[in-house]
């Protein structure tokens, strides 16, 4: 891991402590209902400034607070056209599993790869302290594994081609 | 300082509000869900299931001994206690359109304000002749109304909001209270202040000079009343916000909320944050006394399966384990706090 990714994430760890100061607050436009205002946005007071946090130009982190919830959204490095696909093939299986994450969001926010919605009712449930950790235990994971999948693939690719090329070579 | 921890229910399940009687043999909570308990002795006692959604908040009348419970279904019972036939809800007829979120008996008993998203405060009385509880509404507000706190008088009323505001009004009813005190209509603002977040609690101190209001931008606000124009002093501070405040005396405060801590402030020439009111034992916490060594490292692997990692966790020591949502007074020098982690603390300062 590069030297510049530990202070991005203890940069994400931190804002995203202070976000999740959540409260259980019902609507307040309709009746008898309870929703995340970050994804309703009903009233405009109950919204806070959105805080972005990017490390690089592809690399960054969105942070949109509430009253009563959080949207984190991640965008993931993505230098190539393996890395793209590798990232969204990804992401994609991750996504259409997201009742098994809980707090995953089924679609990312745009121009991001994935995001998270933490309701008051998650830190009912949950230590916050842990949940923080499993989103940083998440973006490192995923980060790792990206890596370790593209090389792994220009590995094979590199077998095949030898493999292949061999034929003529001989 | 001593303080007295007891787990009421289990922490997934957690506990959103609490109340204590007069005599503090009993309490009443709620287990995050439309169940009011009234526990004696830390035995259950009563179960009442009269609200449909959650109830977000309780207040017991130390001397009339009436509860008052508010619920996200836009209903407030107010519950007297018969000795043959145990709680008795009567409804309060609060003519609001949204959830209510918290509720104060004045100090005299004779009234009640609730807090709603409804954007105003239904003020609750008794009419003798219909048998019931009815409203008066104080309007005023621009978004929820998350806390109300009574003036010692009984008449005047401070309600934090959403808005960003802080807000003193005048609750004077003709017919319940005898003499009027304030010199507004009822409902008619007296001062607002302002906040940069949304003031999630107010107190009034006990001889109604001081007010205490926190917003969610991590400050304090302490208003004095004593001279002609009100006084404002604000603090802000580097922990988390507070989300409610109790004075224990006219030069103490204690706050509780994100934090998990307690936080104390004092007067002395001027207000001032003086400490956290759990410590760190020397020990690690009380929390790992009498666990052997077995237990200690089954914890660990419990952790380390749970999260894959060992809990390494520097809040550990902590009384509560989640944002605290309840503050309720608990005789002198003393208060208790409820969070989502199915914990009431009684702490003494």
């Amino acid at each position: 891991m590069s030297a510049t990714y530990q202070p991005y994430l203890k940069c994400v760890r931190s804002t995203l402590t202070a976000a999740l100061c959540l409260r259980n607050f019902p609507s307040q436009v309709v009746e008898r209902h309870n929703k995340p205002e970050v994804e309703v946005r009903g009233s405009k007071e109950l919204l806070l400034n959105p805080i972005t946090i990017a490390r690089t130009e592809q690399e960054k982190c969105l942070i949109e607070g509430s009253v009563n919830s959080v949207r984190v959204s991640f965008a993931i490095k993505q230098a190539d056209e393996i890395e793209r696909i590798l990232c969204h093939k990804f992401t994609r299986f991750l996504m259409q599993r997201s009742d098994q994450f809980v707090i995953m969001r089924r679609k990312p926010a745009d121009g991001y790869s994935i995001s998270f919605l933490i309701t008051h009712t998650h830190l009912e449930k949950m230590w916050k302290a842990k949940l923080v950790d499993f989103i940083i235990t998440f973006m490192e994971d995923i980060n790792k594994e990206i890596s370790a999948m593209r090389i792994a693939l220009n590995a094979r690719a590199r077998i095949v081609a030898e493999e292949f090329l061999k034929d003529f070579a001989a | 300082m001593a303080s007295q921890v007891q787990q009421v229910v289990e922490a997934t399940v957690g506990v959103s509000c609490h109340a204590w009687s007069g005599d503090r043999k009993e309490v009443a909570l709620c287990p995050n869900n439309n169940e009011l308990r009234i526990l004696s002795g830390w035995k259950e006692k009563f179960k009442m299931d009269e609200h449909d959604m959650l109830i977000s908040a309780i207040d017991w009348h130390p001397e009339s001994n009436f509860i008052v419970t508010c619920s996200h279904d836009r209903n407030a019972f107010v519950w007297n206690y018969d000795e043959d036939e145990g709680w008795k809800p009567s409804l309060v007829i609060l003519r609001i359109e949204r959830a209510a979120l918290c509720v104060q008996w004045s100090p005299d008993g004779q009234k009640f304000a609730v807090g709603s998203s409804a954007k105003c405060i239904p003020v609750c009385y008794y009419e003798k002749d219909n048998n019931w509880w009815v409203s008066k509404m104080i309007k005023k507000h621009k978004s929820t109304v998350l806390s109300v706190a009574w003036h010692p008088n009984s008449q005047i009323l401070a309600s934090g909001s959403s808005d960003f505001k802080c807000r003193v009004f005048s609750a004077f009813v003709q017919g319940v209270d005898a003499t009027q005190l304030t010199t507004v209509a009822f409902g008619d603002t007296y001062a607002e202040f302002s906040a940069a977040g949304w003031v999630h609690g107010v107190a009034y101190s006990p001889s109604g000079d001081a007010l205490a209001f926190c917003g969610h931008d991590s400050s304090i606000h302490f208003v004095s009343f004593s001279g002609g124009e009100p006084v404002e002093q604000t603090i802000r501070f580097d922990f988390l916000p507070l989300t409610s405040l109790l004075f224990l005396s006219e030069t103490q405060v204690v706050g509780a909320g994100h934090d998990m801590n307690p936080a104390l402030f004092e007067k002395g020439a001027a207000w001032s944050f003086s400490a956290f009111v759990d410590k760190k034992t020397q020990d690690g916490g009380p929390k790992n006394d009498d666990a052997s060594d077995v237990k200690k490292r089954m914890a660990m692997w419990q952790a380390k399966d749970k999260t894959g990692q060992a809990s390494k966790d520097e809040a550990s020591w902590l009384k509560h384990q989640g944002p605290i949502t309840c503050l309720k007074p608990y005789g002198p020098k003393k208060f208790s706090t409820s969070a989502p982690d199915g914990k009431i603390v009684v702490w003494a300062v």
